[in-house]
């Protein structure tokens, strides 16, 4: 059905990564409160954009490049890969049965470097933009929707599924995700636990690294370290992965966490569920 | 998810969730809890201390503190970080005195919450006392849990509650002092407590921090500088705008009893009930006495979230036990949240075993305390700033950077000078007792330990050092660049 072989995780994003470490895998309860995730979670999303060369941190502003993300979506199959999803320059939808075939518009075949569909619409909200705004405000706006959205791709790969609940004393039902796998949720945080126990055999990868940053920002770090023997200096291990992280990256981290320590500090306004940049 | 954005949605996105001058002002009306002051520190005030300058002082006061705003919030503008005194100081003076104003910060409003419940167990035993008998305590210790639970699930009196609220408290405050000028002891209006002798009689300078304790929570403005139209502006007017309307409402008010009680306002004050009395006995005086609980309730959240406020930062930049900075999925800090709750239970009780008066006591001496704290903080804050300007100008006039918080920082350094060297006036002990001392001193001992960690921090874990300011403004910042919804 497909010509080659690929492992999903190996286009791991840091959104994803910074999703599941802040919910239980369990319960799919967040551990992060909606204001404080969504805005780690929007840093994570433009550094996927900024790892992937499609947009700039120029002094404090964020402006987009001239490359564009392709818009192919990549599922995991028992049986294999299959690729379906839509081109960015022709906006054309790649059928099932072209997927080990390279696509006809962009010429690339099998996984591609950015196959999101999220990624390309976050691009398209900066490009249209007039201005350049600075990235506090890209935080700001992106943020509400945020942990909506990075459930909702993690649905498309099928890592979760969701389903409506009513709450004691709520009256409309709210759209709640669970994890199909709890042990595939769970990964990322295992991973993250290998690094901070120092039995990774390579450095971490750029996604990785900004994923760790993201973590320890957010004060997620004792989640990851959670039962180790030796806690703090594994903390401490995590923290230090950090130390290498690209300069827009590092900026991107720090107004998130100042963003967020806004988010916690500040009490009214800022946070309104009801308006999403994302249209209905 | 849609496929499509709509660009023009994001400029709307990030000017509607700000705030403008109204519900920003409706939000620092009620950190200021005008009915708090009048019905509850005026009087006590008055029958505690002995002072009769209280109008004068109101005016002197309020005068410095428009002074102080003018500079603070100009300094608001080029800081777009939520850390309060903390990033004041940090960033004006250094951070190891940072870390001493964050804990001073934290210990004062600390101590205005928690007298605070003093007050409002007193209240609700007065009010309720005829149906429900419980003491005073009783009814504290049921506030205390009561915020216990709302802290930790984050619950927050929007803007457009709090305005029409405090505007209902402001009439009561307003037809309580009428009716109380319309019922002269003396059988007509008079002057006598505007007579600026009554600053010249020994130690009635120290009315000073009491009408302090009555206006903090003005200084908040600047905790919601990332949030606000138009910066500085929306700023300037609410803060102003809320510090003038609570000086001429005081200043009726502490006339009022004054002008009701005649000479013998020192001793009729020391009934809990002398606030009420001006409004004589009808349905006005229970009006105002359930205005008096939603007031207390009130501020016991806002300074609640004040006090958590500065242990969260302190806790997340791991300058104190780390654990202050977690939160849990209300985007509360939890356990900072009940420290300080746990907190409040134990001085309770402390203070039931101690069998102090639960309004001159607790909620007298706690809340002059706290006031003190304040005044330190506006104090240091004033020099900050000043020499933040000298450092980085920022194109600001030179009365916005230099001449306003000069002058705030002399006036401000000259009250605490005389405030603290008259303590024992406020406490109306005799001078030389141990109280009028450790209370005022009490506060160099938080400064010098905030002092130490922060030297020790620099010396010995420069990261965390390094991380505690994590906002730097930008250096250059070209106003073409700027979107239009946004600060500044």
């Amino acid at each position: 059905m497909c010509g080659s072989v690929i492992d999903v995780r190996e286009v791991e994003r840091a959104a994803d990564g910074l999703y599941l470490v802040a919910h239980d895998p369990a319960s799919g309860r967040p551990r992060l409160g909606p204001r404080v995730l969504g805005l780690g979670l929007a840093a994570a999303l433009l550094g996927e954009l900024v790892m992937g060369g499609f947009v700039d941190v120029s002094g404090t502003t964020l402006r987009t490049t001239d490359q564009q993300p392709f818009l192919r979506r990549i599922r995991h199959h028992s049986l294999g890969l299959t690729v379906a999803g839509w081109c960015s320059e022709s906006h054309r939808r790649v059928t099932q049965d072209r997927a080990g075939e390279p696509c006809p518009w962009c010429g690339v075949s099998g996984v591609e470097v950015f196959p999101d569909r999220l990624n390309w619409n976050t691009r398209e909200l900066i490009a249209r933009e007039p201005m350049s705004r600075p990235v506090i405000d890209w935080l700001t706006v992106l943020a509400p929707t945020m942990p909506a959205v990075v459930a909702e791709r993690l649905e498309g790969d099928g890592r979760l599924t969701s389903e409506y609940r009513r709450g004691l004393f709520r009256t409309r039902a709210v759209r709640t995700w669970l994890p199909v796998n709890v042990v595939e949720a769970d990964s990322p945080r295992q991973a993250l636990r290998r690094i901070a126990q120092g039995l990774n055999q390579q450095q971490p990868g750029a996604h990785q690294k900004l994923l760790i940053a993201l973590v320890d920002a957010l004060q997620l770090a004792r989640v990851v370290v959670a039962d180790l023997p030796d806690a703090a200096s594994a903390a401490q291990l995590l923290a230090d992965t950090t130390a290498h992280l690209d300069d827009p990256l590092r900026y991107l981290v720090a107004q998130a966490k100042a963003a967020a320590d806004n988010a916690v500090i500040a009490r009214p306004g800022y946070h309104d569920p009801n308006l999403h940049v994302f249209g209905s | 998810m849609a496929s499509t954005y709509e660009a023009s949605r994001v400029g709307t996105m990030l000017a509607r969730g700000r705030l403008g001058a109204i519900p920003l002002s409706g939000l620092l009306l009620a950190a200021v809890t005008p009915l708090v002051v009048v019905a509850g520190v005026v009087p006590v005030a008055y029958a505690a201390s002995g002072l009769r300058a209280i109008p004068l002082a109101f005016l002197i006061v309020a005068a410095v503190m428009a002074v102080f705003l003018v500079a603070y919030l100009t300094m608001a503008k080029h800081v777009r970080e939520p850390g309060g005194f903390f990033t004041y100081v940090s960033l004006g003076l250094n951070r190891p005195l940072g870390v001493a104003a964050a804990l001073v910060a934290a210990v004062a409003y600390c101590e205005l919450q928690i007298g605070l419940y003093g007050l409002f167990g007193q209240s609700m035993h007065d009010l309720v006392g005829g149906y429900i008998g419980w003491p005073w305590w009783a009814w504290a210790l049921l506030a205390t849990a009561v915020v216990a639970v709302l802290g930790v699930l984050r619950v927050d009196i929007g803007a457009w509650v709090l305005a029409p609220m405090v505007a209902l408290e402001m009439v009561s405050i307003i037809l309580l002092s009428l009716r109380g000028l319309g019922h002269p002891a003396s059988g007509h209006l008079t002057m006598a407590a505007f007579n600026p002798r009554l600053l010249l009689v020994g130690g009635a300078t120290a009315a000073f921090g009491i009408v302090v304790l009555a206006l903090a929570g003005v200084e908040q403005a600047a905790t919601y500088s990332t949030m606000v139209k138009n910066g500085r502006r929306t700023m300037l007017i609410a803060s102003i705008g809320v510090l003038t309307t609570v000086t001429t409402v005081y200043l009726l008010g502490s006339w009022s009893y004054q002008v009701f009680y005649g000479d013998k306002v020192a001793q009729a004050a020391a009934d809990p009930n002398a606030a009420f009395a001006l409004g004589g006995t009808g349905r006005l005086v229970t009006f105002v006495h359930v205005q008096l609980l939603l007031s207390i309730g009130a501020a016991l959240l806002a300074f609640h979230n004040a006090t958590v406020q500065y242990l969260y930062g302190l806790g997340k930049q791991r300058v104190i036990w780390a654990n202050f900075g977690r939160t849990n999925a209300f985007d509360a800090p939890w356990i900072a949240s009940l420290a300080q709750t746990f907190l409040a239970f134990a001085t309770t009780l402390t203070v039931v075993a101690a069998g102090w008066d639960p309004v001159t006591g607790m909620f007298y001496r706690l809340g002059n305390a706290g006031g003190f704290g304040v005044f330190l903080l506006l104090t240091g804050t004033a020099i900050a700033v000043a020499r933040y300007f000298l450092r980085t100008p920022h194109q600001e006039s030179i009365a916005a950077r230099l001449v306003a918080p000069t002058i705030a920082a002399i006036a401000l350094l000259a009250m605490v000078y005389l405030v603290a060297t008259h303590y024992a006036t406020i406490l109306n002990v005799p001078p030389g007792t141990p109280e009028a001392w450790q209370w005022p001193a009490s506060f160099t001992v938080f400064a010098a330990i905030g002092l130490l960690r922060g030297w020790y921090l620099k010396a010995r874990r420069p990261g965390v050092y390094d991380a505690m300011v994590h906002y730097q403004p930008p250096t250059v910042a070209s106003p073409d660049l700027q979107p239009e919804g946004a600060f500044r």
